[in-house]
């Protein structure tokens, strides 16, 4: 990695805000797709900022990178990185998903280990399942956003734009039309009469 | 073709126990028309109000449906119908099913692994589904109750259209024809009487 790479990769890459607006998201989607070129249009987001990040990293670096996975981001594996920012989320994800599980299990199935996590102290606000969802996508940006302090042109700056990039990609993912079809072919699945 | 007509006592005997009969049916038949009817309309009014409860809680669930788009998730899975429980119940002699409750297949989701907004999916999908079997009962004991009110009403018109006024008329022409023969072996005996006492008078 020639010194200053990182650098001008993570200058070059587009804010990202919180939000699940059109215009954000067209513009990000198509700033990616410009830099990976007209052959790799048809990849998704996430691919589209590897394949340009990974231009500009050591190949440990790399791996680490192509390794994050905001569904698995929880696992011992992330938890027990060497890399600190890794480790903090992935813990404090644990510790997110542990609080959530109080409200969502019967007391009798909480296990053990759990009791003597450190849970992040929060309360999800009444709302619809969708807006709970949008509540711990934005709990686990904050926590990315004092995760950064400190970090403007390393691989952590990098780690942490990936995960903002998940969870954005994740709320993007979130289409009525598209769900609305799915729950229709479900809920006429009947079984009596076949 | 018509049935050739007795005309005889015996014909008339059995014409007239036979509209007793007719007669004594076709209050059945109305009744059982009745009730079916009202039967149907029952259960269509209770299609309708399933019909808007699913309606309802499909607007409730399209503020949040967004999240059902999540293809990490198989929603098929999470309420797959097991059994359905029903018992029977018969109307105007006709056999139907009630639901009585549904089963589904235990899911074992682990939720440090899956998102919130699944419980709540599962919920109102589980609920849906039972909705839809309810109205599929429902739709499949209204055919059969249907059927049943198309024998009753063409029993209850052919008695009503056909059969008594029919057994009616039959009767009606035995009983002038006995009537004529009644009157004429009056005539004929009266007139051998007259003509024994003429004959008695000229000797």
């Amino acid at each position: 990695m020639m010194p200053g790479q990182l650098e001008y990769l993570i200058s070059s890459l587009p804010y990202l805000p919180f939000g699940q607006t059109k215009e954000v998201r067209d513009k990000i989607t198509t700033t990616f797709k410009k830099y990976a070129g007209a052959a790799e249009t048809e990849k998704e987001l996430i691919e589209l900022f590897e394949l340009e990040a990974t231009k500009f990293l050591s190949p440990g670096a790399a791996r680490t990178l192509r390794a994050l996975d905001l569904e698995e981001m929880h696992h011992a594996r992330f938890r027990e990185s060497k890399n600190k920012v890794i480790a903090t989320f992935a813990q404090y994800l644990y510790g997110l998903k542990v609080a959530v599980l109080k409200q969502r299990i019967p007391r009798r199935q909480f296990q053990k280990e759990w009791s003597q996590l450190e849970i992040p102290p929060f309360e999800l606000a009444e709302g619809t399942p969708l807006e709970k969802e949008v509540q711990l996508m934005q709990l686990q940006w904050q926590k990315l956003e004092t995760l950064a302090s400190g970090h403007h042109f390393d691989l952590e700056a990098l780690i942490i734009y990936k995960i903002k990039l998940m969870i954005l990609d994740r709320w993007w993912q979130f289409n009525e039309e598209k769900g609305f079809r799915r729950f229709n072919q479900v809920i006429q699945d009947v079984y009596y009469g076949r | 073709m018509a049935d050739k007509i007795l005309m005889n006592k015996n014909s008339l005997a059995t014409l007239k126990n036979e509209l007793k009969e007719y007669e004594s049916a076709l209050p059945v038949f109305e009744m059982k028309e009745q009730q079916l009817k009202k039967a149907v309309e029952s259960l269509e009014n209770s299609i309708q109000k399933l019909e808007q409860s699913i309606e309802e809680s499909r607007q409730k669930t399209k503020k949040w449906v967004a999240v059902m788009s999540e293809e990490s998730v198989d929603l098929q899975q999470l309420a797959v119908v097991n059994r359905v429980k029903t018992n029977n119940r018969e109307i105007a002699g006709v056999r139907i099913d009630v639901f009585s409750e549904i089963d589904f297949e235990e899911v074992k989701l682990d939720p440090l692994e899956s998102p919130l907004w699944l419980d709540a999916a599962k919920e109102v999908i589980s609920d849906q589904k039972t909705k839809y079997t309810m109205i599929e009962i429902e739709r499949h004991n209204i055919e059969l109750l249907r059927e049943e009110l198309a024998e009753a009403r063409r029993m209850k018109n052919a008695l009503k259209e056909v059969f008594i006024p029919e057994t009616k008329q039959k009767i009606r022409k035995i009983e002038i024809y006995l009537g004529d023969v009644e009157r004429l072996a009056i005539g004929c005996a009266k007139l051998v009487k007259k003509k024994k006492e003429k004959k008695k008078a000229t000797l």
